[in-house]
């Protein structure tokens, strides 16, 4: 992978003019000539198509006038904003300034204080910055015989709208989701949060993508290393282009080899928002929907958003229902294969005479026979997702009917197989999180084999290997089992139960936040001050 | 490069396991599922004559395995047997006449013949001891004539015979004209008294089988038998009654006043300890009554006549299989010893050695309360 | 030597040490004691815990004194250098040893009732290679498994052994105290010697952050012990009476293949059973190993014990393999019970009485 990137970089790296902290290169300045800075630009964005650059004289007709040039990306800066708050201020009213402001600095400040109608307007000297913001959507505005351009916030680009997220379906619960712009999903977050200490810190990664990626946390809430953590790990990203979270993703996490997804994902606002309360630190980036949450636990991942919106007592059922279908997802054909080969004495007799009975003429083994089913059952699933719509679904019942069917009445496998394997898949399907549950199908794997060698034995030897991973495991200096590796009971209990909300007083202690305290009970308000001094376990 | 070595080293690893591994799969339709084991004295007296029955999977539980749908008529079940020293070698020669492994993790009876029983059981009990895939569930009958022509008992129920039989035992709930001891029981007792147990015995009909009685075992061998009756008195002293039904005659009726027994307390007590030993067994027994000649009606003085007379029924019972006990076999199944041994430790260690010939000599009273519960739903 | 993180609360090892003392002996220990003292098995459990914790209060005692020096570098202060050095090597011995028996004692019951045919050799060398992967990650992580098991094992046993409720006649423990005291004591010593392992704390208590609580974490742990122990040796006696105890190999696993499930959705539910007991003998086998290469990082004053942990891998497996029969190794465990009189009581009590009299020395001085 390395290596791949390096040729990449060598070969591209002509035009280089970013440091490797992301900041534009600042040493070269404008000039005072227009047309030489026109050059300089032209030079920089030589052979891109889609710059747009516009000459145009402004000025009091009586006075001296003034060249401009306007600089642009098509498709990216907002049109109206151009024609309506820039062009059209610049070469209506110029005409109506007053004499002694229509030279040097003062027409500048003028320019740019009272003409132009565009909300955020920036200063800057040098080239660097200048063509960044173009590049970024903004438009870029030079006067003549100045050293000193205008960047003005034009940034308007075709976008998706925002929309109900496609994962992470509820049933109630708000139906906005993340866009691919960094910006709608700050405010989106924002909007659920009207607090001056939700703080954004945006970094921009990537050489050649310069993508904005926004680390967002509540200042008092959110413990300070948690956050310097984050921050340090992304600044030691250097990588060419970021196009997703999944490369930052990648980058940062603690464990790169673990099959465990050790940040949280979501599309969700509500759900970001919910972790930013906890005292998580959330981290956006453009063009992508999906955010990061870290630290992430473990036991984190079962859960959805609507747990807290719903009643406790439906919330916990469901999150026991989960753990459950995680269980059967890891290990229903490990179990059945060690049942069925090695310790047929643990079935009923009349289900393992059953068993055996239709089995009976099935040529293989019941390792392989499982084999095959779980690999044709992923095949179809990655199949359905590749499909358009309507042919996924279909692809989803001629393959699960129709071939399952035939595979039965030919005999190659039994049908107790089959009924096996779809609960596994339909297991694995009930757990909210999209990379557990690879994770999870993947293991299914392991498990079978160790179970095929040496039955219960086998499966157990697995799983104790597992605990020792995921107990070794950190995400972001937290434990990835916390709160099962402290002693408190309310916590552990919390894993399987969401108690009513009434009785969340503290937010979870995994992400040792600055503040316990997340509820303040009006109706017995001295009663919950007593201490609860400890920190995850230690 | 860590990274490689550890993923070749895995992998290797696994390899390894696969190639060479699986020792122990065997899969399930590699089975037979033994359901039952007959055990005889085979024909030249020497050896064992070991019989085992297993279902032919292929004709069972209509699944549509294979496609070609469960043959027909005939026997569902396979029976062989071969002569060997032991049982454990029986299951092994099987293995030069059957296509697949013998599987005894599943099996419900185990059934001795009469005759080898009469020499001793101890290669059974070693067996049942030590091989672990056999089930502790199961039940130990003796047989009254050989176990093997079991092989030949067919029916139409349950998918094994073994199924058939050791569901039989579920009925002690509402009979207790036989005892039911499962392996664990069985391993437990004999170990405790050395040898002397009571075992359910069954007899064989025509086409069906039926237990009834008791065998009674005494030094691992079989002495003789302990008829219905006998075994529900026996029952009665071992708390064994789940539910038993008692018929007495009310003179002057014709019909009889039938009882069901639910509730059954024996409390022994050591009345005297000299050379012989004086025991008390006070019965508490309830129940209702189910039935009663049409023409009495029932009131206070009615029952208290009919509980006595139902006392004097249950200790006619019970004197009965003791007195068989004491003076015909000459053997304690009915846990005095262990009474001694539990309760009176220090009189227990006077009798213990010689136990065996003390017994027969011990004077037992016994004391019976029937308390009428119920009497059905008319008076 | 400890990494400065890698440091265990008092709850985590109290975790450590009950999970190191329950492990191979629950499957014979039902056996040991009715042969030794009949029907009063129950009462040689208790009088065995007194003794243990006994034991593990000198134990306590001696970590105390410790004061952020390893247990060889406390030796070494007190008896001398090379004295310290001797000790050190035994201990590390004596683990390595443990290890061993362990490993051999799990693997004859699993051939026995789980998996007949597999060799010997993959059964000892897949589990060692699992403790090899967990205490390379040091104390805390160890710690922190046992926390995570313990709950699993505990809650499986629990229900189990409820299940032979219906089978269990418990006037088998009858008759009372009818053992003569001589017996009763000799059982209960070994009883006593299967509650051995809390010396463990010996070389991890170097890692414990404070030890102000070490007579709590002893306390705890041997009642815990003790108790399940009876619990045990209750149910075992009596769902198969005193006379088959006494003459089954593993008198628990046979209680174990008698349990009927309720419901009957499950036949028999040995071979799951003994798969949760392979957690307990894995965490056993674990504060063991780690004991023994933490011993010997510490006689070299080494930085990192994680270069003695393959060291020792090779001779915990040869060790295991040596054994003939199961009545050969009867008598290795016979062996390691008495090494584990000398280690777990002896040398902590010379070690408490001459830190004692140095003490006073030093005052006086």
């Amino acid at each position: 992978m390395g290596n791949i990137f390096k040729t990449l970089f060598n070969r591209k790296k002509t035009e280089i003019f970013y440091e490797r902290d992301m900041t534009p290169d600042k040493s070269r300045k404008l000039y005072k000539d227009i047309d030489e800075n026109i050059k300089v630009f032209n030079e920089y964005l030589a052979d891109c198509d889609d710059l747009i650059s516009r000459e145009f004289v402004v000025g009091n007709p009586n006075g001296p006038k003034h060249r401009m040039v306007l600089f642009n990306i098509d498709g990216l800066a907002d049109k109206k904003v151009v024609h309506e708050e820039i062009m059209k201020s610049l070469m209506l009213f110029a005409r109506q300034v007053p004499l002694e402001y229509s030279v040097g600095d003062k027409f500048f400040q003028l320019v740019k204080d009272g003409l132009i109608t565009v909300a955020e307007v920036r200063e800057t000297d040098n080239f660097g910055e200048a063509v960044l913001a173009v590049l970024s959507g903004d438009t870029a505005l030079f006067i003549d015989k100045l050293d000193r351009g205008l960047i003005l916030n034009t940034r308007g680009w075709e976008k998706r709208a925002v929309q109900e997220p496609s994962t992470e379906a509820v049933i109630r619960g708000s139906r906005d989701g993340f866009t691919e712009t960094y910006r709608v999903n700050v405010a989106l977050v924002r909007r659920r949060i009207k607090d001056p200490n939700l703080k954004v810190q945006t970094v921009r990664l990537g050489r050649h993508t310069r993508t904005d990626v926004g680390v967002l946390y509540i200042k008092g809430i959110a413990n300070p290393s948690i956050v310097e953590e984050v921050l340090k790990r992304l600044n030691t990203i250097d990588i060419s282009g970021v196009l997703e979270s999944g490369y930052i993703e990648q980058m940062i996490e603690d464990n790169y080899l673990s099959f465990f997804p050790l940040l949280r994902r979501t599309e969700r606002p509500d759900v970001a928002a919910a972790c930013l309360l906890e005292g998580n630190v959330v981290i956006l980036c453009d063009n992508t929907p999906f955010a990061l949450i870290a630290p992430t636990t473990f036991f984190s991942l079962f859960q959805s958003a609507e747990d807290y919106y719903e009643n406790w007592y439906i919330a916990s059922l469901i999150r026991i229902l989960r753990m459950s279908a995680a269980f059967l997802a890891v290990t229903a054909p490990a179990l059945y294969v060690a049942m069925v080969s090695y310790h047929p004495g643990m079935l009923p007799t009349d289900l393992a005479l059953s068993i055996g009975a239709t089995r009976e003429g099935v040529p293989f083994s019941t390792t392989v026979e499982a084999l095959i089913m779980m690999l044709a059952l992923e095949v179809l699933r990655e199949a359905g997702i590749r499909l358009p719509g309507p042919i996924g679904q279909t692809i989803g019942i001629v393959g699960g009917l129709v071939v399952g069917e035939a595979a039965v009445r030919a005999g190659i496998v039994s049908p107790i197989m089959v009924i096996l394997i779809a609960i596994n898949a339909i297991s694995s399907f009930a757990i909210p999180n999209f990379n557990l549950a690879v994770a999870f199908r993947l293991l299914a794997f392991v498990f079978l084999l160790f179970a095929s060698v040496a039955g219960l034995y086998g499966i157990i030897l697995v799983y104790l290997g597992l605990v020792i991973h995921l107990v070794t495991l950190k995400s972001f200096g937290v434990n990835y089992l916390s709160p099962l590796v402290s002693f408190k009971m309310k916590r552990v209990i919390d894993i399987l139960v969401r108690p009513p909300l009434p009785f969340i007083k503290e937010r979870p202690d995994y992400t040792k936040p600055l503040d316990r305290k997340r509820m303040r009970d009006l109706r017995q308000d001295q009663e919950s001050e007593g201490g609860d001094e400890d920190a995850d376990g230690r | 490069m860590k990274l490689k070595k550890i993923f070749l080293i895995t992998v290797a690893a696994l390899s390894i396991f696969y190639t060479t591994g699986c020792w122990d799969m065997v899969d399930i339709d590699r089975r037979f599922f033994v359901g039952q084991i007959g055990v005889d004295k085979a024909e030249d007296g020497e050896q064992m004559l070991v019989s085992f029955v297993f279902p032919i999977v292929r004709k069972i539980a209509g699944g549509q395995g294979g496609g070609e749908g469960g043959g027909g008529g005939g026997s569902t079940v396979i029976a062989v047997s071969t002569a060997a020293d032991s049982i454990h070698a029986a299951a092994r020669q099987m293995a030069m006449r059957l296509s697949r492994r013998l599987f005894f993790e599943h099996t419900r009876v185990i059934l001795i013949g009469e005759e080898l029983a009469r020499d001793g059981i101890e290669e059974v009990v070693n067996f049942l001891e030590r091989n672990s895939e056999i089930n502790r569930r199961s039940f130990v009958i003796i047989v009254q004539g050989k176990a093997k022509d079991l092989l030949n008992f067919q029916n139409e129920i349950e998918v094994l015979p073994a199924l058939y039989i050791a569901n039989i035992f579920k009925n002690r709930d509402i009979c207790a004209r036989f005892v039911e001891v499962d392996v664990d029981k069985f391993m437990r007792e004999i170990h405790t008294t050395n040898g002397n147990v009571l075992l359910p015995r069954m007899t064989l009909g025509k086409t069906d089988v039926k237990i009834s009685g008791a065998a009674v075992m005494k030094k691992y061998k079989l002495m003789g038998w302990l008829e219905e009756n006998e075994t529900m008195g026996a029952n009665f002293i071992l708390e064994e009654i789940r539910g038993a039904d008692i018929v007495v005659y009310i003179p002057g009726y014709k019909y009889p006043v039938v009882f069901t027994v639910t509730h059954n307390k024996a409390a022994k007590e050591l009345l005297e300890a000299g050379d012989y030993p004086k025991f008390r067994v006070k019965l508490d027994v309830k129940g209702e009554i189910v039935e009663t000649p049409e023409q009495i009606r029932l009131d206070q003085e009615m029952l208290k006549k009919i509980e006595k007379l139902l006392e004097d029924r249950i200790n006619q019972i019970v004197t009965s299989s003791i007195k068989k006990l004491q003076q015909e076999y000459q053997v304690d199944l009915l846990e005095f010893g262990v009474y001694l041994s539990k309760h009176k430790p220090e009189v227990w260690e006077r009798y213990e050695k010689d136990w065996e010939n003390i017994f027969p000599d011990a004077e037992i009273n016994v004391e019976t309360k029937v308390t009428i519960r119920g009497i059905g739903a008319s008076y | 030597m400890l990494m400065d993180d890698d440091r265990i609360s008092t709850a985590q090892a109290i975790a450590l040490a009950i999970n190191t003392i329950l492990g191979v002996g629950l499957t014979t220990l039902p056996r040991e004691l009715t042969k030794a003292a009949g029907p009063d098995c129950w009462i040689v459990v208790i009088l065995g815990g007194i003794f243990a914790l006994i034991s593990a209060l000198i134990i306590a005692t001696v970590i105390t004194r410790f004061n952020g020096k390893t247990f060889i570098e406390y030796t070494s202060s007190i008896l001398g250098r090379p004295v310290g050095f001797l000790v050190g090597v035994l201990y590390a011995f004596y683990f390595v040893l443990s290890c061993a028996v362990v490993l051999r004692i799990f693997s004859s019951v699993i051939k026995n009732f789980v998996l007949e045919s597999t060799p010997r050799e993959f059964i000892i060398i897949t589990l060692l290679v699992l403790s090899f992967y967990l205490i390379r990650h040091g104390l805390e992580p160890m710690a922190r498994f046992m926390v995570i098991n313990t709950p699993i094992w505990l809650i499986t046993a629990v229900a189990a052994f409820l299940f032979t409720f219906n089978k269990a006649d418990f006037s088998e423990l009858l008759p009372f105290f009818r053992t003569p005291p001589d017996k009763l004591l000799f059982g209960s010593l070994s009883a006593a010697l299967s509650m051995a392992g809390f010396e463990v704390l010996m070389v991890a208590g170097q890692g414990l952050n404070t030890t102000k609580h070490v007579y709590k974490i002893a306390l705890v742990s041997i009642a815990t012990v003790t108790a399940s122990y009876l619990y045990l040796v209750v149910f075992v006696v009596s769902v198969l009476g005193v006379e088959e105890t006494k003459m089954l190999l593993w008198p628990t696993v046979d209680v174990l293949r008698s349990i009927t499930v309720p419901g009957g959705i499950l036949e028999r539910i040995e071979a799951p059973l003994i798969t949760v007991w392979v957690i307990m003998v894995f965490t056993t086998l674990s504060p063991y190993y780690f004991s023994a290469a933490i011993t010997i990082a510490n006689i070299f004053n080494a930085k990192e014990f994680k270069i003695f942990v393959p060291l020792l891998f090779p001779w915990i497996y040869f060790l295991s393999m040596t054994p003939q029969n199961v009545l050969e190794l009867e008598s290795w465990l016979k062996f390691v019970g008495n090494l584990s009189i000398g280690f777990g009581f002896v040398i902590p009590f010379i070690m408490l009485i001459a830190g004692s009299l140095k003490a006073r020395w030093g005052k006086s001085q």
